[in-house]
């Protein structure tokens, strides 16, 4: 083969281009520690990574929602627990006094001021804040909801909280199922709820209780499955069931603490009596209410668990797919500056000879 | 006598031959840097023998040709491919450029502003009440916006460097195309005498294959050496000893490309009606241009547009069903825009957003601070299956980088792939026709012996002469 000059200086060019080449990369990657700098450097990687940082920062956005929702749960459920040893002491009250044969007027005015101090006791915890949020109001979140005389102000509303991706979880109970106990057996969230045309998975994640928080077309399979009571309602409604269901209409417990305190005051032991039953009843309410809440809490318990599993996932992806293997970046490294010494020597040797440094 | 006198002859002629064997060595060594040269080659043949005493005596040698050892078909071979090198090229470069737009390895890009505001959103779920918050997604929904445009102006960019970088090489066309002319004039004169334009042809070799690079262009050479350029399938940019400008302009909106886009035109007479003919370049650094401007590009800033519109109209739709902190019913929260074409660098927030971010809504029932169902709805667009095939925003967002990324590692490819066999064609033409010093030095040696023979031959003549002379003295 014939070769001309130009050729082994075109080659030695290359060469030294393509090595240089090849240890710029290297040590880009080197000093970044990243081997995916561009997305064209491995298009498939570069879209897993993107994928996965689109799902990391919604997960951290959803950790946040579970906290804020956990906090909300926590502090409900502590007043629950508040307001279930007021029922059981008024209910002990009651008791002692309709029991008691030797009970007096006086007595009982004695028993009856006590009975007011724990009704300013109840509302005062359906007055409680979290932050300058009332925790009772429904969506009504920056004013009492109860006056002095146990009026409510609030409304029924569900404060949702998007706690996984298209999944809701209420995160707190309206005073109006608490303390009038209005549907406070009832699911949640009511039928009108906001994302109601959105195709998302629109219950609240609680495989063992589940309550659908919001309806949607393509939830109906969902709520089919897991809410069997839907299967029910077609079947004749038995006595027992038709009394549970009157129950389940619950009661306003603050009335129910109000005329304990009047029946005291007016010495009618009648009305001490019925309050025995009326305040079971109110305290199983606030029970049954409060076992919605732990359910709730479990569910938020479990989404944090998963979501910071989901997190590691996620990141663990990241940097998979972009980080340098070092050990591979530098021994790469340390062979590309070998290759590009030996171009230089041999290069020196090609280039250097010619006919002409022989004739002198 | 007259036969020494003959030999005489015979040897300056010799000489004369050994120097233009030197002068072309000469010029090969001269050249041998000089971009599309071909080696010369003396041709060496013996001239007519004569007749004598019966015997037909040589008479030394001539020079019937100086040829370039040239390979034509190898030449038209390399033009041919230089045209899609060239093409590849400025599509490698563009792509680069593109996708240092989408780069989120390195940059925070438009994935996350979207994320962060419907994050925000789901923030004001958590707090509707919050005035703080709703700065909060106000400034979200601004960086936003901002994005956008910066994606949008980014992408224009792009295209008016692309714009320039077309006008740049128009220029150097036509300074080509007029070179051709010339040379097309020079080559037809030197060889009508019979003789070979080496030079010349070299010359014009090496501005076919620049031109090539440029635009796709054909051409055919005539017996009198004249080559015909074509652009495309209808440009003719020389013919005979005339060329044609080409003129880049910036298109009225109503033709093939974008408004203010460049387009190419070509003038086939001095005052007649130039002929568009930006459709026609498909290969060469213009036709890559063209192409990642008007497609790639253009198909891009669609699709932004498309994302900048849909999230406008989505969240425009849930938010105005809302109330505000005030409890007054909701407004628009971006600005309304009639139609997707430059959505993406006409998204804005609406002012009054802007000014009071309290008229934000969260929630359906007035007097309900707490109520955050608006906001949730707004969050859930993030996940709603808005673009063809149901991909949702981030789906449709990250499947465009994917695009992106994809097509400029294609285009790398193609771009070194192209770059090795045109290297490698470089070299079977460099080995055909390139200057080899050794050879040279070689044959300047043997020249050299050649002159020096020649010269002992015309000294041993004379001396022959000299021996006739002195007879007479014996």
């Amino acid at each position: 083969m014939r070769v001309a000059d130009k050729m082994n200086f075109n080659q030695v060019t290359r060469s030294l281009n393509d090595n240089r080449g090849d240890m710029s990369k290297l040590t880009d990657q080197a000093a970044t520690g990243k081997s995916l700098l561009k997305p064209s450097d491995n298009p498939v990687a570069a879209a897993k990574v993107l994928k996965a940082r689109t799902s990391l920062s919604a997960v951290e956005q959803f950790l946040q929602s579970n906290q804020e929702a956990q906090n909300f749960l926590n502090f409900t459920e502590q007043s629950l627990a508040e307001l279930t040893d007021i029922y059981v002491r008024a209910k002990e009250l009651a008791l002692s006094q309709a029991n008691d044969p030797s009970s007096s007027p006086q007595s009982m005015g004695m028993v009856a001021r006590e009975v007011g101090q724990l009704f300013a006791d109840a509302l005062a915890i359906g007055n409680r804040r979290i932050g300058d949020k009332f925790l009772f109001g429904g969506f009504r979140t920056v004013s009492e909801p109860f006056d002095q005389n146990g009026n409510y102000y609030g409304d029924s509303g569900d404060i949702l909280m998007e706690v996984r991706k298209g999944q809701y979880l209420a995160a707190n109970l309206p005073g109006s199922k608490v303390f009038l106990g209005e549907d406070y057996q009832a699911t949640p969230v009511d039928g009108t709820s906001p994302i109601e045309s959105n195709p998302i998975e629109l219950y609240d994640g609680d495989s063992k209780n589940p309550t659908p928080v919001l309806r949607g077309p393509a939830s109906v399979n969902n709520i089919e499955i897991l809410h069997p009571e839907h299967e029910q309602e077609n079947r004749p409604v038995s006595d027992k069931e038709r009394e549970e269901a009157n129950f389940a209409r619950g009661t306003n417990i603050l009335d129910v603490l109000k005329s304990f305190q009047i029946s005291l005051e007016a010495g009618d032991k009648r009305g001490v009596q019925q309050a025995i039953e009326d305040l079971e009843i109110a305290r199983s309410q606030v029970v049954t209410l409060r076992s919605q809440i732990g359910s709730r809490m479990n569910t938020v318990e479990k989404n944090l668990e998963s979501l910071e599993k989901l997190k590691l996932d996620n990141r663990v992806i990241v940097s998979q797919q972009e980080d340098a293997d070092a050990f591979k970046v530098y021994s790469e490294l340390k062979r590309s500056e070998g290759n590009l010494q030996a171009t230089l020597q041999t290069s020196g040797r090609l280039i250097q000879p010619s006919l002409l440094d022989f004739l002198s | 006598m007259s036969k020494v006198g003959s030999l005489m002859d015979l040897g300056r002629r010799s000489m004369q031959n050994s120097q233009l064997g030197l002068r072309t060595v000469a010029h090969n060594i001269a050249n041998r840097s000089t971009e599309g040269y071909s080696r010369q080659r003396v041709d060496f043949v013996h001239s007519q023998p004569v007749g004598s005493q019966g015997k037909r005596v040589g008479t030394g040698a001539q020079v019937s040709a100086l040829e370039s050892v040239r390979n034509d078909y190898l030449e038209k071979q390399i033009e041919k491919e230089t045209q899609k090198l060239g093409m590849h090229q400025s599509e490698a470069d563009g792509m680069a450029r593109i996708e240092q737009i989408y780069n989120e390895q390195q940059n925070k890009g438009l994935n996350r502003f979207v994320s962060e505001f419907f994050n925000a959103f789901r923030e004001l779920a958590n707090s509707p009440e919050s005035l703080p918050i709703r700065t909060l997604v106000k400034e979200k929904a601004v960086a936003l916006s901002e994005d956008f445009g910066r994606i949008h102006n980014q992408l224009r960019d792009v295209q008016k460097d692309l714009d320039y970088q077309i006008k740049t090489e128009v220029e150097e066309i036509n300074a080509m195309t007029q070179e051709i002319a010339a040379l097309n004039e020079e080559i037809s004169m030197v060889e009508l005498q019979d003789q070979t334009a080496n030079d010349e042809r070299d010359r014009r070799n090496l501005l076919l294959k620049k031109l090539g690079e440029k635009v796709n262009i054909k051409y055919a050479e005539n017996d009198e050496g004249i080559v015909t350029v074509m652009m495309g399938s209808t440009g003719i940019l020389v013919s005979g000893y005339d060329s044609y400008k080409l003129t880049a302009r910036e298109g009225t909106g109503d033709s093939v490309v974008r408004q203010g886009n460049v387009e190419v035109l070509l003038h086939p007479t001095k005052h007649g009606a130039p002929v568009n003919m930006t459709k026609q370049i498909t290969r060469g650094k213009i036709g890559g241009a063209l192409h990642i401007r008007d497609n790639v590009i253009e198909n891009l800033l669609q699709k932004n547009d498309k994302l900048a519109f849909t999230i406008a109209n989505e969240v425009n739709k849930a938010h105005i069903q809302g109330v505000d902190r005030y409890s007054k019913s909701g407004i628009l929260f971006f600005d309304l825009m009639p139609e997707q074409q430059d959505a993406a660098a006409k998204i804005r927030v609406n002012e009054t957003v802007q000014i009071d971010p309290g008229r934000i809504s969260a929630g359906y029932q007035p007097g309900s601070p707490g109520d955050n169902r608006v906001a949730h709805r707004i969050a859930a667009i993030q996940y709603s299956e808005l673009f063809e095939g149901g991909a949702n925003i981030d789906e449709y967002y990250n499947s465009m980088v994917g695009e992106v990324a994809v097509e400029t590692k294609q285009a790398n490819m193609r771009h070194e792939h192209h770059d090795k066999i045109v290297q490698q064609l470089g070299n079977i033409r460099e080995s055909i026709s390139g200057v080899s010093l050794d050879e040279e030095t070689t044959k300047m040696i043997e020249l050299q012996k050649a002159f020096d023979a020649s010269a002992r031959v015309i000294r041993t003549a004379d001396e022959l002469l000299d021996t006739v002379l002195n007879i007479k003295r014996y």
